[in-house]
């Protein structure tokens, strides 16, 4: 018996080694501890096997319990954007999330997304410790500054949204995703409101105080299936360039931005990218 | 990170240091047993303590003892130096368990770890426990309660400054006696004396290490999921 319970402390010991979860690291390590404290019982030290026991399986378990249990997550924060990101039936789909699912499974993480406004979310990276801003992101200028910028996984048309006969106007355009770095012509960057939510550009362009909306298709669509009034049929839409997405990270996650980015560049290379945008976006 | 590669340097790190006590265990016979055989021999009729090992660690080697506990201070004030600085940050706490079943059985075990300890440092002069045993699984049973009443209750009702305070004042308190012996330059020979001197000596241990532990888990739990 003795003899059998030797030969199994560096079997555990490698079990311990092999698991890829941190957690089932540290049940073993507490089964490695219950064996050794029955050896010690065996050996005629009970004194010891009782230390044993009380220190190695139930102290430093717990400690490495307690340490462990709010680690081992990938912290989003995300705008909720249809097709991108969204709740539906209690599960969260879209392309952002198929995404970051596959890259948390990858890394053996829990996805926690927490849902925000746009300009929240940015903030959120800095002072609630998130590590990945998601969501249809396109970042300001000073947001590249603040964060690091993936490769872009997607990219979508970005329209206009005029009033008939206001045409040359002299009231501001409004926004809500920052486009100056967009792929656009150059005058519409003069002039441009960037307001917080999608809410409130719309009420904004509802009382007039903006006499253009220039917003992503995805957006738009949102505004449209939320609000589903007369305003925006009677008004002219048109195509006026395209947008990219990108996912932003925090400068303090270094090595899950050169994970992310890579996951992302896997994805682009192959037909896993095309076939998630697909399936959302048709 | 080469994930990959990690567990094959775990690896020979684990067979390395295997080889090495394996090593040492075939080679090394130790040759001088009379000190242990002197302990072994005496012990009872010196001491009056069933308990081998307690008689030795609270009598002949109190220095050691006390050492270990110092060792244990140490450990204890790193984890609440370190849970200082980043204190203003708190955030997270470990509120009470979901699971009704985990609140109900907790409130229902915690007095019967609690005492398992108590009297485990209390009877260690007569059978295996003794005051590190003890003290660690009261420590730990307060770890079990405060999964049934949360963690901030229990901090409320265990003060923690006070409780350090208490820990100093148990170990300045155990020095004080290991020194009294030093300077009065022989043991307690009375047997009836010393068993008393014994148990006390074992619940001061028991006292200062479950307060020890205490500190620690609550940092952990205070300070849970600071990067």
């Amino acid at each position: 018996m003795l003899i059998f319970l030797l030969a199994l402390t560096p079997l555990i010991a490698i079990v311990v080694l092999i698991q890829h979860r941190l957690l089932n690291a540290v049940i073993a390590m507490g089964v490695f501890s219950l064996i050794v404290s029955c050896i010690y019982f065996m050996l005629g030290a009970p004194d010891v096997a009782i230390t044993e026991g009380a220190i190695g399986v139930a102290f430093v378990t717990f400690i490495y319990v307690i340490a462990l249990s709010d680690q081992g997550k990938l912290k989003v924060v995300a705008e909720e954007v249809p097709r991108f990101l969204f709740r539906e039936g209690g599960k969260i789909k879209g392309i952002d999330a198929e995404i970051l699912l596959e890259f948390a499974h990858q890394l053996d993480l829990k996805l926690d997304i927490e849902f925000a406004s746009r300009s929240e979310s940015t903030i959120k990276i800095g002072t609630e410790e998130k590590e990945i801003v998601a969501g249809a992101f396109h970042p300001t200028e000073r947001e590249r500054d603040d964060l690091m910028i993936t490769h872009k996984y997607a990219q979508l048309d970005l329209v206009k949204v005029t009033r008939e006969g206001v045409e040359g106007s002299t009231l501001p355009w409004g926004t809500v995703v920052d486009i100056k770095g967009a792929d656009l012509p150059g005058k519409i960057r003069e002039n441009l409101t960037v307001l917080p939510t999608t809410e409130e550009l719309y009420r904004a362009y509802k009382k007039k105080k903006i006499g253009t909306i220039v917003i992503d298709s995805i957006r738009l669509n949102k505004l449209l299936i939320k609000k589903g009034d007369r305003l925006f049929q009677e008004h002219k839409l048109e195509k006026i360039g395209t947008i990219s997405y990108f996912f932003g990270v925090g400068k303090n996650s270094q090595q899950i931005y050169r994970k992310l980015n890579g996951f992302i560049e896997k994805l682009n290379s192959t037909n896993a990218m095309e076939s998630i945008r697909e399936k959302y976006l048709k | 990170m080469n994930s990959k590669f990690k567990p094959v340097y775990s690896l020979f790190i684990l067979v390395l240091f295997g080889g090495m006590v394996i090593g040492i265990l075939a080679t090394h016979t130790p040759t001088d047993h009379r000190t242990g055989e002197l302990y072994m021999s005496n012990e009872r009729s010196k001491t009056g303590i069933p308990n081998v090992v307690t008689a030795i660690y609270t009598n002949y080697r109190l220095y050691d003892t006390i050492l270990e506990l110092f060792v244990f201070s140490t450990a204890v004030l790193g984890v609440s130096f370190f849970g200082k600085i980043s204190q203003n940050q708190t955030t997270g706490s470990l509120q009470s368990a979901e699971s009704q079943v985990i609140k109900a059985s907790s409130s229902l075990l915690f007095p019967v770890i609690a005492l398992l300890g108590v009297y485990l440092a209390f009877s260690g002069h007569l059978g295996p426990g003794g005051g590190f045993a003890g003290g660690a699984i009261a420590g730990t049973s307060i770890l079990v309660i405060s999964l049934s009443v949360g963690a901030d209750e229990v901090g409320r009702r265990f003060h923690e400054q006070r409780m350090k305070k208490t820990e100093y004042g148990i170990i300045s308190f155990i020095l004080l006696l290991g020194f009294a012996s030093f300077l009065a330059d022989k043991h307690i020979t009375t047997p009836g004396l010393n068993v008393i001197y014994t148990i006390t000596m074992n619940m001061l241990i028991g006292l200062k290490v479950f307060i020890g532990t205490w500190v620690v888990l609550h940092f952990f739990i205070k300070h849970r999921g600071e990067a």
